[in-house]
């Protein structure tokens, strides 16, 4: 009947128009700048996880919230690829005497907020000490450093009641301290969680943004640099599934992307370029080492067979393949306090871990809560290492965590004795402040020290550099020993790009890709 | 049940079902690694003999957590599922067995409950205590029992009106021991039905909340934290998707296709007949004989389900002509006018026969279509339900006008409007703009004619067009069909069973009897001497109900005494060898019943009956 | 008509309310204090207390529920715990993704299922057999798996479609669909086999009433008769079937969202499920909510629209 042959003809119609539909796509996934780069002259870029805050005092420090905020909030002192600090809002900086005690920054005269108010001194202060109050997680970095003084117009002193050597570092772009703050963001610090008021290269389009998804910046019209920001409009994507984040670069969504080591390999072969470098320990941080929830963890010998159970060597190729390599440490090899001996401290005996248990009292082995976040393969990891301590009779329930905000309350709520974490590059100091000194965070909740241990870092602090280092390997040895986290490997950070976008570098010194350097020539 | 386990899909559902519930029971004993039991150096490595479904990327054995997370998946379906038929099952009871203002207020609640959309309760749930899998699964059980409760309380109503629950009140029983006796025994086979199509929805719901994160903390096997798994290496290991989705698809289609089973079962199929003609391949057009006739109809026979409906039927109409189908309901009349028209019933099929319209063979039902609405038009009996209850007067007759005339939108008014007229409506604007509920059954007949009258046909099929209508309506159409005859020149093919209107509208009628022609011929013929003991008995029931001294009689105005046949025409299928009216005429011979007998032309009028002529008539 | 519009109106207001008391009484089943969850486990008991009367959580709870609903009927329904931004702007910004995501795989699956019931309800039974495949295939197959591997053929192995994400229809129509074809089909499949359903047996109803056979008689074509005709007096159980498939896709949306990574109220919602960010779920409550009861309305017109004798008795 007719009107069969013509329903016929609609369907084939209809087909037909998805295919049509569908063919665009080729085109635009076997271009390989993707969609949204080239005459328009912006980057879209995809972060595996939504940053903590957006709000400087809040941030947690991994490459996705800093991605954030370094286009939207200028540093005061920019740290190359290589590990050296040069100038940024600060012309110049540096210790003032020995001991590493005081610090002082000029800053360069003429520049603007981007609301167009004058960046000086005392809005540099302000700033500072806005990010100390505000008690992010990494606040513990500064140790005693919290004098923070304005001196004239152009000049900030910053003052410590106690040694530390990496000022430089925590005023530079890798750290909230280095990212500076408008006086109106500070005077209304509800505005930072959903606005910007930095004096960086782009400012955040709130109106075309969606919290926890995605984030709109276009360029600062009152950039001090004209000449380095280099896209007018910038969009940042929070894909949280690795291999999503992969389909999404890959089918021309994004033009560059925060990898993953399970995903660089298909990258790679899929003509991205992967930038990547190792930088970063994953593991199983033992919290309660005083045994105030979980009492086996007080007996050292626990700690060390729990360290012994783990196969740190299947556990990094399974996950990481050549993305990794099995580590016992915290300290990565670019810093002083790693030792490539130390790795050979844990070697995988799980008979050895099960006569430790015994020998401590716990020969059927015992239960432990865990707590991990899902960013960075620290909740894979965690359930690696559980399926080993499994083997040993220690068996665990894992609570995981997609938001890190959520990781961070759960872990300082002492409701969980140990849990998943991922760390590194960083400093003795840094790594110190975080796990062995009794200042809050999510790496040392239960605020354990031990005056050995502390002892140690106070002379490492005010050491110069030669002793300094010595010193930390030592501190470090000795935390190792003592078993206070489980570390299984070292994994690289990895950066996707289409070919033609350059300035994205990542080395073992400097671990976070420098947002002002991307750029597509 | 044991219906149900005939239809192999159900079974089949049925054992895929115990398979996976033996699986989760002994899920440890099954499994050939532990669930949590991690090998990192073979993750990911795909299926092969060791692993036969593949391994994760933890390198867990994924058979082993499909079997053993079987056990926290089908355990949420279980709690959902009994949560879902008691709230249900209890709420229905009450509802339909204590009934007035109980059921009132209940049923809005259970309404209301319904509407709230249940993602939004389980994520509030959840978002108290995300790892929790008890208390979401409870709260989407509470959350659908208003399904169930409709369905038990409407079973629970019925039971109540019976009358064994009156006795078994009278007997003394409590209303506790007569919803436990009584009426729960009714409920069983609809909240089985119910229960299977739930628990697939709660699967999918048990399954999906995992996937979200919501299952069981890690490491604890799941099927929707298996999907989650594999959604995080689709590039690395993509094989790893389908074993879990397979179960998890599996299993809710094996609840549904029990729960189809079921409801099969207790319900038997959807059965309806439909009018739609068959398709057909395009016809071609058979030379055409030369007659006289606007449709000649040839040894026409129709098979229902159980055998001839009706049974070489042939007949002619002249252009202009107006032919009587007279006999008893279940004669085979309409039958023969739908089959004519090619709009058979579905079940009904047309075995023998050729129809031919302008001498010109349709027999195809391609090329019959084309002729209907425009050769030929039908009215039939029932207006009140003859046009479409959705469309204005004037949407339908317009677009019939448009689609058999060709004609642009405003013709088609225009037309539509003059049909109105010709029918004798007084006020068509009116009429056109009404819809058919609104009008009365005299005024939808006309709108009927109209309708049929749209293509211009030379000939109309009016299938007992007045039956439905009170009786001064019923001389208001047969006088607007003179009419039409009149000015139009319209053949009519009249199915009736009232001589009055045959005797007023007819130039030859074809008596029917058990799907034969038992006689034809000119209706003045037929009144004066009809011939088969059929037409005679038919004729002087007729007389007897119209007024004695009327001659010919009027339409039906009740008085008695009554004449009528004794007897009743026998069904299809049991029709006797021999004259097929033997059983109940007057005048049976043996012969009468020896073989089948054949129409016999007599002068102007042609009988199916082998005795002599002069038969007197029964009454007169 | 009026009667039936009023009688919703009436059972949507006590829907609505039904719903802000349920999401209201979240807050005073969270075990601890929400001061906890805003502030931190670090601040002091002064700093609690301020937030909690700043809050309004030490007023009587009847109290607390007036202001909250107040707040709520303007749209606001304060700050996000987490992010501290105000919902009712952030929900604003997901709404026309959920919307298009769902009216879009609502359309997909009424033409889908209508489509197939109707070829159903005229076919032959072998047409009928592999309707009933489809129809169970389709209830079957969760969504949220059935994603995943459209994404696999899709966009990873035949790269023809965007893997994951959304783009604004503003940002250029054809991207808009081209993000949004993978997530309608995998949120329409399920819904249209419901609609199939219900559309083969109310049509195959129709078509067995007396004007069919009338209409067949005076010679109109069948596909007048099925897809003017019969479909339109079919319509009010399927448009009540395409009603709650269309709140069932609505729940579909929150799997969906997450698998495709579309910023809609969905993800957010599962968002702050897993971060216990209950005011950003009491207001996804009550949008959801509003949607529902305005899609019914929407179907309540149009059974005023293909049915004239409810119009006019």
């Amino acid at each position: 009947m007719s009107s069969h042959r013509s329903r016929t003809r609609l369907l084939t119609a209809a087909i037909l128009a998805v295919v049509a539909l569908a063919l665009p796509a080729c085109g635009a996934g076997g271009a390989t700048t993707g969609a949204s780069t080239g005459q328009t002259g912006q980057l879209t870029m995809i972060i595996s996880a939504q940053p903590a805050s957006l709000d400087p005092g809040l941030m947690n420090v991994d490459p996705n919230n800093l991605a954030l905020d370094q286009l939207a909030y200028e540093p005061l002192i920019r740290k190359a690829p290589d590990g050296t600090f040069g100038p940024a809002l600060a012309t110049r900086f540096g210790y003032v005497g020995t001991g590493n005690t005081a610090f002082s920054m000029t800053l360069r005269s003429g520049v603007r907020f981007a609301d167009g108010t004058p960046l000086d001194a005392a809005a540099v202060a302000k700033s500072i000490n806005y990010e100390i109050k505000a008690g992010g997680p990494a606040v513990g970095w500064l140790g005693g450093c919290t004098k923070v003084t304005p001196v004239g117009a152009l000049r900030v002193d910053v003052a410590c009641s106690a040694p530390n050597p990496v000022l430089p570092l925590l005023f530079s772009q890798n750290a909230p301290f280095g990212l500076v703050i408008s006086p109106a963001g500070v005077g209304t610090p509800e505005s930072l969680k959903n606005a910007t008021a930095g004096a960086g290269p782009y400012t955040l389009d709130a109106t075309e943004s969606v919290t926890g998804d995605h984030y709109v910046f276009v360029a600062n019209k009152n950039y001090w640099n004209p000449k380095a920001v280099h896209f007018s409009r910038v969009t940042l994507k929070v894909i949280t599934n690795p291999d999503s984040v992969l389909n999404a670069i890959r089918s021309g969504q994004a033009d560059v992307a925060v990898g993953d080591p399970s995903t660089a390999d298909a990258a790679k072969s899929a003509g991205l370029r992967v930038v990547a470098a190792p930088s970063y320990t994953v593991g199983v941080d033992l919290f309660d080492r005083a045994g105030v929830d979980a009492k086996p963890l007080s007996d050292a010998r626990v700690r060390q067979a729990l360290n012994y159970a783990v196969d740190r060597t299947a556990i990094t190729k399974a996950l990481f393949g050549a993305y990794g390599s099995p580590t016992t440490q915290l300290v990565t090899p670019a810093y002083d306090g790693y030792s490539a001996a130390l790795n050979r401290q844990y070697p995988y005996d799980p008979a050895r871990a099960r006569q430790l248990l015994a020998a401590a009292g716990y020969p059927n082995g015992f239960s432990l809560q865990l707590e991990a976040w899902e960013g960075f393969n620290v909740a894979k990891v965690t359930q690696a290492i559980a399926g080993y301590w499994a083997k040993i009779g220690v068996h665990t329930q894992l609570t995981q965590d997609a938001a890190p905000a959520a990781w961070v309350n759960n872990v300082l709520t002492k409701k969980f004795p140990a849990g998943g974490f991922g760390y590194g590059g960083l400093p003795v100091y840094m790594t110190a402040q975080n796990w062995f000194q009794p200042t809050a965070g999510p790496f040392n909740p239960f605020l354990s020290q031990n005056p050995t241990l502390t002892g140690l870092l106070r002379q490492a602090a005010a050491a110069t550099p030669q002793q300094s280092a010595a010193l930390g390997l030592q501190a470090m040895t000795f935390a190792l020993d003592q078993g206070w986290w489980v570390s299984a490997s070292l994994v690289d950070a990895a950066y996707y790009a289409h070919p033609g976008i350059t300035g994205i570098s990542v080395t073992a010194r400097n671990i976070y890709a420098d947002m002002s350097t991307v750029a597509q020539p | 049940m044991r219906t149900v386990l005939r239809r192999p899909l159900a079974a089949a559902g049925a054992c895929w079902l115990l398979l996976v519930t033996v699986a989760a029971v002994f899920a440890t004993l099954i499994a050939p690694y532990g669930s949590e039991d991690t090998d990192l150096s073979v993750a990911l490595t795909g299926p092969g003999r060791a692993h036969p479904l593949g391994v994760d990327p933890l390198g867990r054995d994924e058979l082993s957590r499909l079997v053993v997370g079987s056990r926290v998946t089908l355990a949420g379906v279980g709690i959902a599922l009994v949560v879902f038929v008691v709230v249900g099952v209890a709420a229905g009871l009450v509802a339909g067995y204590l009934g007035g203002r109980t059921d009132r207020v209940l049923t809005r609640v259970l309404d209301l409950v319904l509407a709230i959309p249940a993602v939004l309760v389980l994520l509030a749930v959840l978002s108290l205590a995300p790892n929790d899998g008890l208390v979401p699964m409870l709260a989407f059980g509470v959350l659908s029992a208003p399904v169930l409760a409709r369905v038990v309380r409407a079973a629970s109503l019925q039971v109540r009106e019976e009358l064994y629950i009156a006795a078994a009140r009278a007997f003394g029983l409590s209303d506790v021991q007569i919803v436990l006796r009584h009426v729960l025994r009714r409920v069983v086979n609809p909240t089985i039905v119910q229960g299977a199509i739930f628990a697939g929805t709660a699967l999918i719901v048990q399954t999906g909340l995992a996937f979200l994160g919501f299952g069981p903390r890690p490491p604890a096997p799941s099927w929707g934290g298996s999907v989650q798994d594999a959604s995080e290496v689709i590039n690395r290991d993509p094989w790893l998707l389908y074993p879990c989705g397979l179960v998890i698809a599996l299993t809710v289609l094996a609840f549904g296709l029990v729960g189809d089973g079921l409801r099969d079962a207790s319900a038997g199929r959807w059965a309806t007949e439909r009018y739609l003609p068959p398709r057909s391949r395009r016809a071609t057009v058979v030379a055409a004989d030369a007659t006289d006739f606007l449709l000649s109809v040839r040894d026409l026979t129709v098979d229902g389900p159980v055998g001839p409906l009706i049974q070489d039927i042939s007949f002619d109409i002249a252009p202009g002509e107006a032919l009587a189908l007279v006999g008893e309901s279940g004669c085979g009349k309409s039958i023969t006018a739908l089959a004519t028209l090619g709009v058979l019933p579905a079940g009904l099929r047309r075995v023998t026969g050729t129809i031919t319209v302008d001498g010109k063979d349709v027999t195809d039902p391609a090329l019959l279509a084309a002729v209907r609405g425009r050769r030929i038009g039908y009215v039939c009996q029932e207006p009140m339900t003859a046009l479409d209850p959705t469309f204005t007067v004037h949407a339908q007759l317009a677009e019939a006008v448009r689609h058999h005339r060709r004609v642009g939108r405003a013709d088609a008014d225009q037309i539509a409007h003059t049909l109105l007229a010709q029918v004798r409506i007084r006020d068509p604007l009116a009429v056109a703009a009404r819809y058919p509920h609104q009008l009365s059954g005299g005024l939808a007949q006309r709108v009927c004619l109209a309708l049929a009258l749209a293509g211009d046909p030379a000939l109309l099929v009016a299938d007992e067009p007045t039956t439905a209508l009170d009786v001064r309506v019923q001389a208001e159409i047969l006088a607007l069909l003179h009419t039409l005859r009149r000015d139009r020149g319209l053949a009519v093919l009249l199915i009736t069973h009232d001589w009055g209107v045959v005797a007023d509208q007819c130039e030859r009628a074809i008596v029917l009897y058990a799907g034969q022609i038992v006689e034809t011929g000119p209706v003045d013929d037929l009144f004066q001497a009809p011939r088969h003991p059929y037409t005679q008995g038919l004729l002087a029931a007729s007389r007897s109900l119209a007024d004695p001294d009327a001659a010919p009689a009027r339409i039906g105005v009740a008085a008695p005494p009554l004449v009528t046949i004794p007897g009743v025409v026998p069904p299809a299928g049991q029709w006797p060898t021999g004259c097929r009216f033997s059983d109940r005429c007057p005048h049976v011979t043996p012969e009468c019943r020896a073989e089948p007998i054949e129409l016999r032309h007599d002068g102007p009028l042609a009988a199916r009956c082998i005795l002599p002529a002069a038969q007197p008539t029964t009454a007169r | 008509m009026v009667t039936v519009i009023r009688r919703r109106l009436v059972s949507s207001v006590l829907l609505l309310l039904v719903v802000s008391l349920i999401s209201f009484l979240l807050i005073s089943l969270l075990p601890g204090s929400p001061a906890v969850v805003i502030l931190g486990p670090n601040a002091g008991e002064a700093q609690y207390r301020a937030l909690d009367h700043q809050l309004g959580l030490d007023r009587p709870l009847w109290s607390q529920y007036l202001t909250w609903l107040g707040h709520a009927v303007r749209g606001d329904f304060g700050a996000s715990w987490v992010s501290g931004q105000p919902i009712g702007q952030e929900l604003a910004q997901r709404l026309p993704v959920t919307l298009s995501l769902v009216l879009g795989a609502t359309v997909v699956a009424a033409l889908l299922g209508v489509a197939l019931g109707v070829q159903s309800a005229i076919r032959s039974r072998s047409a009928r057999g592999v309707v009933d495949v489809i129809s169970l295939a389709g209830a079957a197959i969760p969504g949220f798996w059935l994603g995943l591997v459209l994404v696999t053929a899709f966009a990873v192995a035949w790269p023809v479609l965007p893997a994951t994400g959304y783009v604004a229809f503003g940002a250029g129509p054809l991207s808009w669909l081209r993000s949004l074809v993978l997530p309608w089909v995998t949120l329409a499949l399920g819904g249209s086999a419901l609609i199939a359903k219900q559309t083969r047996d109310s049509l195959g109803e129709v078509l067995s009433r007396p004007f069919v056979r009338v209409y067949v008689a005076n010679g109109l074509s069948t596909r007048s008769i099925v897809y003017r005709h019969a479909l339109r007096n079919a319509a009010v159980p399927i448009l009540t079937t395409v009603g709650v498939v269309f709140v069932g896709l609505l729940s579909g949306s929150v799997l969906v969202e997450s698998v495709f990574a579309l910023p809609g109220l969905g993800s957010a919602a599962v968002n702050a499920t897993t971060s216990h960010d209950l005011p950003v779920i009491q207001a996804f409550a009550m949008w959801f909510t509003v949607l529902v009861v305005a899609v019914n309305l929407l179907i309540d017109l149009a059974y005023v629209w293909v049915d004239p004798r409810v119009r006019i008795s």
